[in-house]
Parts: structure tokens; C-alpha cells; sequence
């Protein structure tokens, strides 16, 4: 498993990050309601919501998403390298009965200054968690470690009774990243 | 004798898996006046059929930046009955506005919809000097599933800052 990542201090240190340098305190997810003037772009009221990275209390970057039923939820990783993911449970903007796990990464750039310190998440995988089928079993994912960076996302489908008038189903679908 | 027979068997292995490897088809209509799905604009409406000689066995309608987009489908190897269909596609506008997806969807169980299972950026901003895709490759597994494997090239000058996440993306689907 790819460690969750509460305080990454020490280990910037000694792993340089791809980007930059960065000495981080203590970083962590924040997951909060949108603002009320950006609820109009969900398909249902009080669903936009926001993830956010903090650092030593200070938001450094952000991203909205579609909750569904009003609730997400983000985890950070780091890998071997230092590189650091954000893995999301949320909802879509156009099918409100969707959910998907994405991943994120993190990147921080100095500006061309050298005066400040740009900050973004930026969304490049996602699985969809199935929400149908005849299995009551909620879909599960799990983040796993990959050797020289990178992370793999798996998500475990639910078991349904087989039905042998349909095609066979889905188990599982992973997603691997890294160098 | 012997050997007629032998080709009249070979012969027929040779149809028979023709048969059975009839192409499915993917089109995809670029359909703005159809209001079936809310996009940017309406220009952005697309519409992907999936058709089976002649027949529509799947749908799908959906959003892509400027009306452009493609796909293609693979029929599953083991269970001919499902298959995978994968649409490249656009999100947003403008120049520094616009994302390029690859988004891998199969069979509903039951119905003529395709639902989602896998989605990756393919590149950011639609810029000529942006394009982070090198290659992808869909191999249906033989045990059934799909993989498909992405490499993407560096960024604009080997710029950090404009490069793509990864150097390589792989999607599993697992039956």
C-alpha cells in the first residue's frame, strides 16, 4: 500500500520532489461545501464541494467536484519518488447517481519571479464506482505502491449473482500510473 | 482426399472465426441539435452509436469539445457479448481551457447504454506544442477484459511545468 501522507516534513528533505523543493509542515485534504453561487453548476442543490490542499493551515490549491448525496471524501499519498497524489471519492457533474475515485496530483512551481509559489491539482485518472447490479455490496477501492514511483488505483466491483442471459461481469478495473 | 478434407476443415476454422469477429462498429455523429445531454454549448453535442450490423446495440450521448471526438470499440475475447468502447473527447473551451480525455466505457448488463469504468487525460490545453499522448494500444485479454497502455511525451522543451503527470498509464479491466 501507498502510505497515506499526514506529515511529509522530513521526507522532503531527503526525497527531492519533481517540481520543486518543497519544505511541507504538515499537508492535508480539505473537503467543504462549495459557495452557495457555485451550487448551480451541480444537477442537484448543495452538491458542489470542494477539495482542497492545506498546509500548516494555509489553502494552497483547490478543486470542486459534484458530491453524491453530499458526501466525498480525498486522501493524500506520496510515492517513492516524493510525488505526491491526492486520491478523491466523488460525485459527476452531469449524472448525479455517479461516483467515481479520481486521482490527482500535485504539482507546486515557483513563479517566473521567483516570488511565489504556485500551487495545482490536477485531475488525470478516474474509475467509476458501479452503483447497480443485483449485489448490495458497495464497491470498494484501495490505493496500492508500485517499485520506482507511481501508484495502481483498483476498484473491486461487487459480486451479483451470475446471470447467464448477460455478458459476464466486471470484477475489477485498476488504474496504474508512474515513470 | 485426406488433404481436401483437411483444407475444406481449415477452411472453415477460417470462416467460422470471421464470423465470429464481425466488427462491431463505433460512429460518432456530431449531433448540436439534440438536447439529450447539457454540454457548454451546443455544438458540443455528440452521439456515439454502437451498431451491429446494421443494428444500433448501444448508445451514448455525451459532451466533446468543439463537436470532435472518435472511438473505437473492442469486443471482449472470451465473452463475445461484451464489448469495450473507448471515446477520445474534448472538456471545456478555449485554448488554455480544454482538456483531451480518454474515457473507456462497456455494455450495460441489460440495457442498450454503455456505462463508464475508466477515464484519463490524454493532454491539457489545446495548443500544438502541448501534446503529451505518444501512443495507446487496447489489447483485449484472451482470459477476458481489456488494457490499454498510454505512454505520453514530455512537455514543451522538457519545461516541468507543462509536462504530463506520468510517463505511463495503464487501465486494467478484470472480468
Amino acid at each position: 500500500m501507498v502510505r497515506p501522507l499526514f506529515v511529509i516534513g522530513a521526507i522532503a528533505g531527503a526525497v527531492p520532489l519533481p517540481i520543486a523543493t518543497t519544505a511541507w509542515a504538515a499537508p492535508q485534504t480539505v473537503v467543504r461545501q462549495a459557495p452557495s453561487d457555485r451550487q448551480q453548476y451541480c444537477t442537484a442543490p448543495g452538491r458542489m464541494m470542494v477539495v482542497a490542499v492545506a498546509d500548516d493551515g494555509k489553502e494552497l490549491t483547490k478543486v470542486e467536484y459534484c458530491a453524491l448525496e453530499g458526501k466525498m471524501s480525498a486522501q493524500l499519498y506520496v510515492d517513492h519518488r516524493g510525488k505526491i497524489y491526492v486520491v478523491a471519492r466523488t460525485g459527476d457533474r452531469h449524472n448525479p447517481n455517479a461516483e467515481f475515485v479520481r486521482v490527482l496530483d500535485l504539482t507546486h512551481i515557483r513563479d517566473v519571479t521567483n516570488t511565489r509559489d504556485v500551487y495545482n491539482l490536477g485531475e488525470f485518472a478516474a474509475i467509476a464506482l458501479p452503483r447497480s447490479g443485483s449485489s448490495t455490496t458497495p464497491a470498494t477501492y484501495r490505493v496500492n505502491d508500485t517499485k520506482g514511483g507511481g501508484l495502481e488505483l483498483v476498484v473491486e466491483y461487487p459480486a451479483g449473482k451470475p446471470d447467464p442471459t448477460e455478458p459476464s461481469p466486471i470484477k475489477r478495473v485498476a488504474i496504474q500510473l508512474g515513470p | 482426399m485426406i488433404i481436401r478434407t483437411v483444407l475444406a476443415a481449415l477452411a472453415l476454422i477460417a470462416l467460422s472465426r470471421a464470423a465470429a469477429a464481425a466488427p462491431l462498429q463505433a460512429l460518432v455523429l456530431h449531433t448540436p441539435k439534440d438536447d439529450a445531454v447539457q454540454c457548454l454549448t451546443s455544438d458540443d453535442r455528440m452521439l456515439l452509436l454502437v451498431v451491429d450490423e446494421g443494428t444500433v446495440v448501444a448508445r451514448y450521448p455525451y459532451c466533446s469539445s468543439y463537436g470532435r471526438s472518435s472511438a473505437k470499440v473492442y469486443i471482449d475475447e472470451r465473452d463475445k457479448r461484451r464489448f469495450y468502447v473507448a471515446i477520445e473527447y474534448g472538456v471545456g473551451r478555449g485554448t488554455l481551457a480544454t482538456t483531451y480525455m480518454l474515457k473507456v466505457m462497456t455494455t450495460d448488463d441489460d440495457t442498450t447504454n454503455l456505462r463508464e469504468l475508466a477515464e484519463v487525460v490524454l493532454r491539457e490545453f489545446d495548443a500544438p506544442d502541448s501534446q503529451w499522448l505518444n501512443e495507446y494500444y487496447a489489447l483485449p485479454d484472451i482470459k477476458g477484459g481489456l488494457t490499454i497502455t498510454l505512454s505520453y511525451a514530455p512537455g514543451p522543451d522538457g519545461d516541468p511545468c507543462c509536462g504530463p503527470p506520468e510517463k505511463r498509464i495503464t487501465i486494467r479491466v478484470v472480468e
